[in-house]
């Protein structure tokens, strides 16, 4: 039985237990804790320490933790690391590390970087206020009206310059001093020196051409210095800025690891607090309920025994109308597998666990979508570094793995190398047959695996059916399926015994008269004998037919779905060639070797990050040249080939795995399901601690 | 003989241009849907990227047979054989599968992504899901490669 069994749980006991016992059944993790449908009395709790203001704080400190993070990973923005810590550890830094030091440190190192921030922007806007003027030469203080003169600064537009100009000489007379300090893309700045008697006229001049004064304090530095000033400003704010971030990277580092266990531990403090709610209690005592696998029962209670001393425990099988919680167990090799089931969703209770049966289907198409023996060997190395390093979602990866291993064996036996066409002699003589030369080979595979899984489904549903004392579903209506079924094998005997000319067991006429027997006599028992045995015979003889033919139509079109097999098998070698056949022509091609060297170079270029502007350029020139240099050597062609090749097949990998794992995935959810599988379970999942962060060991 | 050569460089562009547009407008309309997620949640980046590649296969489907059948017609070096109109309508005719599955596939798949990237913002935990719909779309591309793929094999110069 691959659906554990499941009993009900009653614990029942004094009231001062509370705590002990939440926190002993939380460590063990066996018991699915239901909430007692029942009126309440609110719970007190004595306070010993405001769990969620710490989470929050603790929460704050990792937020403010994750600014000074390494970047991550590819694999890790998926799969997030945790931290291994062993029991002591774990229970040390509980008992020692006060958090509040560190979020006193982190409080203040942000208030100082946001105070630095500021001061950043500001320095920035002040920079780009002297940048114009670093040439005029002159004191800042002296850019104020002396006795008898106006001394002013300003931007105008490059457009309306020169009439300005004219207009401002004929307003004065040619009295004034001009100079344009500097220039930018649309902006001309400017020092004007006139008389103070020729202001009025001046300022009205200006205004009509939209002149933008600038007006500096009285600092007796020229822009020149003052721009200095800034810059020693924005290093020593960098300074300190740099400063902040090393702190605040050794103090992640110093106290990550803790505040993380800190935060678990209190998360599951929490979560011992928050299930109390689900207890039924009376003044003294109070009541646990919930589901417990049925082996782990005894287990459980000689421990509750042992450790609380007034304790009840009563287990009982649920009633056949109780919606048991479920859990799926099964062997070693077979396990992976579950996470295919779990993805359609838990069977129910009393049905039947498709993992088993699947299992064998799943290995096997998965290897047919990917048919390559090379992809199998990288897939399986790389699902291998996986469960090396990542220590959740290891079902994913051994999936993975057994998929690559199935890659491997089906690549293996149709001659299937990262596409290469001519292998060598000693992996030819195991081929069976080359996809690519007699593509019908594998079309009529595909469809008789997908004949033997339809078969076997409705085995299963006969087996399910005999066992539940379902005689007439069982024998009539399965039982007639595989007796039609053992028609169509005979049929189609006898045509294999046609095109091969040869009379074999027995002669061609022969296996097709016995198959057509089969067939009307399937036919038959599913139609009439299934309506002699139902209770109202014509009623029952009609909805025999309908189910006979509605059956044909099922059959017929499920068999045909299992041909994207053969589809998928095929489109992975055909690229996989292409992606070579490529690369050949990179190698021997000049102008593609040429373009390619190129573009791989710029990429690196573009990886390496770290240029300027100006170096980038003469990196790209640089590029030119050695790639017209390469064009020559023939090494430029295996840098083209090598790029097309590393380039090619890792996304040729990736996208067939997809694609092939997912339509493994759909001929059992569509195909091989509707025959047997009674879905809507809901998962079991007992209390036990979460480890969002640490895991220990 | 020039004008057969023609209608198969015309068949050849089709494979690579209606299934390099599909996937240019289906990456687009996911990738703009990833970005705004990624505005609110940067984290998701990794799962986004998925969906958004995911309509970028089409294109390179069209592109295979695209390359497929200027190597058949002898672009890549070598000689070009002399091709009669009829074999250049027979080739044309090979890239339409690649050609019109790519172009809508990759249309659709990235509004099935679009929809993926939405899902994935407020249910994290069922972004694998968003993918199994996505690459059921696929389907439809990889059997318009395989035709067309199978029909090239079948042309003879």
């Amino acid at each position: 039985m691959a659906i554990t069994s499941i009993q009900k749980i009653d614990i029942i006991t004094h009231k001062e237990h509370r705590k002990g016992i939440v926190k002993y059944l939380q460590d063990r993790g066996l018991v699915q804790i239901t909430d007692v449908k029942e009126e309440k009395v609110p719970l007190l709790f004595e306070e010993e320490r405001d769990i969620e203001k710490e989470l929050g704080n603790l929460t704050y400190i990792l937020k403010f933790f994750s600014r000074f993070e390494e970047k991550k990973g590819m694999l890790e923005s998926f799969v997030k690391p945790k931290f291994l810590l062993s029991r002591k550890e774990f229970e040390k830094i509980i008992k020692e590390f006060d958090y509040q030091e560190v979020y006193e440190k982190c409080q203040r190192l942000e208030r100082r970087l946001n105070r630095l921030r500021h001061t950043f922007r500001k320095l920035h806007s002040w920079k780009e206020e002297v940048l114009p003027w670093l040439d005029l030469e002159m004191l800042l203080s002296d850019v104020h009206p002396t006795l008898k003169t106006e001394v002013v600064l300003g931007a105008i537009s490059f457009q309306v310059i020169e009439d300005l100009l004219k207009d401002l000489k004929k307003a004065t007379e040619e009295r004034l001093f001009f100079k344009i300090i500097s220039e930018s893309k649309i902006k001309r700045y400017i020092l004007l020196i006139y008389l103070k008697e020729d202001s009025q006229k001046i300022s009205e001049t200006l205004k009509r051409y939209n002149f933008e004064q600038v007006l500096y304090p009285h600092l007796d530095i020229t822009p020149l210095q003052l721009n200095s000033f800034i810059d020693g400003r924005l290093e020593k704010a960098g300074r300190e800025r740099g400063e902040l971030i090393a702190k605040g990277k050794v103090l992640l580092e110093r106290s990550k690891v803790k505040v993380v266990a800190l935060y678990d531990y209190l998360a599951n403090l929490k979560a011992q607090r928050d299930i109390q709610s689900s207890f039924s209690q009376t003044y003294g005592t109070f009541r646990i309920s919930g589901w417990i696998r049925k082996e782990d029962v005894r287990k459980l209670k000689e421990e509750l025994e042992k450790r609380f001393k007034e304790i009840e425990v009563i287990t009982k099988d649920p009633s056949p109308k109780e919606k048991v919680p479920i859990a799926l167990e099964n062997r070693r090799a077979i396990k992976p597998f579950e996470m295919v089931t779990r993805l359609y969703g838990y069977p129910q209770y009393r049905a039947v666990d498709p993992t088993p049966f699947l299992a064998p289907f799943f290995f096997l198409f998965f290897g047919l979508c990917l048919t390559d023996a090379g992809y199998g060997i990288i897939l399986s190395i790389l699902s291998l570094i996986g469960l090396w390093k990542v220590k959740e979602g290891r079902r994913l990866f051994q999936l993975l793995f057994l998929g690559g291993l199935a890659t491997i064996i089906c690549g293996a036996l149709t001659g299937g190398w990262f596409g290469i066409e001519r292998i060598p002699h000693f992996l030819e003589r195991i081929v069976l047959f080359a996809p690519l030369k007699d593509p019908m080979i594998f079309f009529i595979l595909a469809l008789a695996l997908g004949f033997g899984q339809i078969v076997f489904g409705v085995i299963i549903k006969m087996g399910k059916e005999l066992s539940r004392h379902q005689f007439r579903e069982g024998l009539l209506g399965e039982g007639s399926w595989i007796v039609i079924f053992s028609g169509i094998l005979f049929l189609i005997l006898s045509l294999i015994l046609k095109n091969q000319q040869i009379t074999a067991i027995m002669g061609e006429e022969q296996a097709k008269r016995i198959g057509l027997w089969l067939l009307a006599f399937g036919a038959f028992s599913r139609v009439v004998l299934y309506g002699l045995f139902s209770k109202r015979k014509i009623v029952g003889m009609g909805l025999g037919l309908i189910l006979l033919l509605d059956g044909a139509k099922n059959f017929l079109g499920n068999v045909l779905s299992y041909s994207r097999l053969m589809a998928l098998g095929l489109v992975t070698g055909v690229i996989a060639m292409v992606i070579n056949i490529m690369a050949q022509v990179a190698f021997e091609t000049p102008v593609i070797r040429y373009a390619m060297i190129t573009i791989v170079l710029l990429v690196a270029i573009v990886v390496v990050k770290k240029f300027s502007k100006a170096k980038y350029i003469i990196a790209v020139a640089l590029l030119v040249i050695i790639g017209a240099v390469f064009k020559k050597i023939p090494i430029g062609g295996y840098v083209a080939m090598l790029a097309i090749l590393l380039v090619g097949h890792p996304f040729n990998l990736a996208i067939n795995t997809l694609s092939g794992f997912i339509h493994t995935m759909r001929l059992q959810f569509v195909e091989f399901f509707p025959y047997f599988f009674e879905g809507g379970g809901r998962p079991f999942q007992p209390f036990k601690r979460k480890e969002e962060y640490t895991i220990i060991k | 003989m020039e004008l057969g050569l023609a209608i198969a460089i015309a068949g050849a562009a089709a494979a690579a241009l209606f299934a390099g547009i599909g996937s240019a407008i289906g990456v687009g309309l996911a990738g703009q849907a990833s970005a705004g997620v990624m505005s609110e949640d940067p984290e998701k980046f990794g799962n986004l990227l998925v969906l958004t590649v995911l309509p970028g296969t089409q294109g390179f489907y069209g592109f295979l047979i695209f390359f497929l059948v200027i190597m058949k017609i002898g672009f890549l070096g070598g000689e070009v054989p002399a091709i009669s109109v009829y074999q250049g309508w027979q080739i044309f005719f090979t890239s339409l599968p690649v050609a019109f599955c790519g172009l809508l596939s990759a249309i659709h798949q990235g509004r099935v992504c679009t929809a993926g990237v939405a899902m994935t913002a407020k249910q994290p935990a069922d972004f694998m899901k968003s993918v199994v719909m996505a690459v059921i779309v696929e389907t439809y591309a990889v059997l318009g490669l395989l035709a067309s793929f199978l029909l090239l094999r079948g042309v003879k110069l």
